[in-house]
């Protein structure tokens, strides 16, 4: 397993794909989560001093970081889920998996690193998109004449933790998909049209239609959603972000984004093991 | 090689040294097509194997099964005294299947230091593979940069990766300009002794030349197994071509005795001749005979047989001609 690690890590460290998605993903949260944002508090007619300063609140220091993983639920899931995509796919676009099939490691170990350090590069990637949105709302705070006043660190730690729980969950996904496709276009587009749209559209359904609410339980967003309105990140009817919604309790959003990510492992590995490699 | 010192020191080697591979009956259908029927072959350590087979044969397929990425439907496989695909096996197993596949916007060091980690190996394992495929001075270019003939000994370099005891290697000279293709002739030779090399191509003089012993393949099944002499000799000794004037002459006194009337006309306008099948003492009395019809003889040889007219021979393949 050693070796498996040691190489996927050097292969993932010299690829575009985790730097490409990594800084898109730091533009996307700083620009949505807080330029955005703060373009609308800025524009926001004066007389409404209720509704600028809790949207002013949004993008301080001491909030920096809820804001942050507002996002995940459904952008941040999505970007990580091309990440995942492009870890295991790519190897069917390069025609390279009988080359890292042949090497020693067994076809389960291969697939088990490629996740784990596709895991490792959304830490870094959750960790840089949680520093780019302190520094932009310390600039936002200093901007405003606001005070610095900080997070606990406990309360960052627990964002940063759910951020990269959500986003191994989908990046699991992402990489089952990478193998069920065997390729990168055709699993990107379902798994951005199954996750963007068709669960969004289900879920909006369960809105109106109560008989479908269960079904929420097994959405990939809306579980994500759910772990982040836990940790008490304003949902959006709140004022919060697109996503964040508190549709079934912490533990059990832990549960089901457990099992995306041990389900997506699972038949990565499967499929990987069984097929013959041509 | 401590591998097969291994091997050879196991509880189940008596005497001889076990076979580097070992087939039984082996089968591999893919959907409808029958790509490997029921091969049984046995290759021994330190041997230079060729195999040979028009396209379609079964080659690629018989090379993945060896190195488990293809796994058979029946039979028994074992490779290094090992199922295939195990991954002590795979770790002594260099293999450059069909075209080298690498990710292109690495360079070929990179490219080939991720394998090395794979295999535990160091980087200076890199620098030594890349130097014997002579490939240094472009090591940190791109891969999509590089020409067909530098990828192919890259792909090289990747199979010699941690000295393996058995090299498969899929037309790994396909590609290649005649320096590299004399170059992997010497390192193939080098090579063997120390390891078993299975090596596949289409250019049937670079076998001859390259190969020990030389397995056939047709529609799957294995149609020859034999050392390159013991081939060449085989079938090649009985073809006799005449050349003479006239020709319609002397064909007309061959087809008229029953002996000879196998006889076929060869050769094109420019240089028309018979070939016909005749032991060594039928001879004299074919001469004699051509002579007293008013044959003039300007030419009685025992044709020498190349690799290419046994292997037609074999699979009776004589329209598609060696592809690439
Ligand atoms: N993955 C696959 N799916 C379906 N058919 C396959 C697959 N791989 C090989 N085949 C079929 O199996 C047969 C043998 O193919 P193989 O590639 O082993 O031939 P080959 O001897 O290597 O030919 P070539 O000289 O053209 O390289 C062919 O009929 C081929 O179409
Ligand atoms: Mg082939």
């Amino acid at each position: 397993m050693r070796n498996a690690l040691a190489s996927e890590a050097l292969l993932l460290r010299r690829r575009l794909a985790p730097f490409v998605v990594g800084c898109t993903w730091i533009v996307l949260v700083v620009g949505f989560g807080f330029g955005v944002p703060y373009i609308v508090y800025a524009t926001l007619d004066p007389a409404k001093t209720a509704d600028r300063a809790a949207l002013l609140e949004m993008l301080l220091p001491s909030a920096a970081h809820t804001t942050a993983v507002g996002s995940y639920p459904m952008f941040g899931g999505a970007i990580m889920l091309i990440l995942g995509v492009l870890v295991t796919g790519a190897e069917y676009r390069w025609g390279t998996w009988p080359a890292r099939l042949s090497q020693g490691p067994g076809r389960a170990q291969v697939v088990i690193a490629k996740v784990l350090v596709g895991a490792a590069a959304v830490v870094v990637i959750a960790a840089a998109a949680l520093a780019a949105s302190m520094v932009t709302s310390v600039v936002i705070a200093s901007v405003e004449g606001r005070p610095l006043t900080w997070p606990a660190v406990s309360a960052v730690a627990a964002s940063l933790g759910v951020a990269v729980f959500i986003s191994v969950a989908w990046l699991s996904l992402g990489a089952a998909l990478g193998v069920i496709f065997r390729g990168v276009g055709t699993a990107l587009a379902v798994g951005l049209v199954w996750t963007l749209g068709l669960e969004n559209a289900l879920s909006g359904l369960a809105g109106v239609v109560p008989a479908l609410e269960p079904v929420r339980v097994i959405l990939l967003g809306p579980t994500s959603g759910s772990l982040v309105a836990a940790l008490g990140v304003p949902s959006l009817s709140e004022g919060g972000a697109v996503g964040v919604a508190a549709y079934v309790s912490g533990p059990v959003a832990c549960a089901v984004l457990l099992a995306y990510t041990a389900a997506g492992i699972a038949v990565a590995t499967v499929l990987i093991r069984r097929r013959d490699i041509t | 090689m401590t591998l097969h010192q291994e091997v050879a020191s196991g509880p189940d080697s008596i005497g001889a040294t076990p076979p580097v591979v070992e087939l039984q009956s082996v089968t591999k259908t893919f959907g409808t097509v029958r790509a490997v029927r029921g091969v049984t072959l046995r290759i021994d350590p330190g041997q230079v194997y060729g195999l040979l087979g028009p396209n379609g044969a079964g080659k690629t397929t018989l090379m993945r099964i060896l190195v488990g990425l293809v796994r058979s439907d029946a039979g028994t496989v074992q490779v290094l005294g090992r199922p295939p695909g195990d991954p002590r096996t795979l770790r002594s197993i260099g293999a450059l299947i069909e075209s080298p596949a690498f990710v292109p916007h690495l360079s070929g060091r990179v490219n080939l230091q991720v394998l090395a980690r794979a295999r535990g190996l160091p980087d200076a394992e890199v620098v030594r593979v890349l130097r014997a495929v002579d490939l240094d001075g472009a090591a940190d270019r791109r891969v999509t940069g590089y020409s067909l003939g530098m990828r192919q000994r890259l792909g090289v370099a990747g199979a010699l990766l941690g000295d393996p005891s058995l090299l498969i290697l899929d037309e790994p000279t396909n590609g290649l300009d005649p320096e590299g293709t004399a170059s992997m002739r010497s390192l193939i030779r080098d090579l063997a002794g120390s390891a078993t090399v299975l090596l596949s191509s289409h250019l049937l003089g670079e076998i001859q030349h390259v190969c020990d012993r030389v397995v056939v393949l047709d529609k799957g099944a294995v149609v020859a197994e034999d050392s390159v002499s013991a081939l060449l000799s085989r079938s090649g000794s009985r073809s006799v071509i005449v050349r003479a004037r006239p020709m319609d002459l002397a064909e007309k006194v061959l087809k008229s005795n029953d002996a000879w009337s196998k006889a076929v006309r060869a050769g094109d306008a420019g240089d028309p001749h018979v070939r016909l099948e005749l032991d060594g003492d039928g001879v004299p009395g074919l001469v004699r005979a051509l002579v007293e019809a008013g044959v003039e003889i300007h030419e009685v040889r025992r044709e020498r047989r190349s690799l290419e007219d046994v292997f037609f021979a074999l699979t009776g393949d004589h329209s598609a001609g060696s592809g690439t």
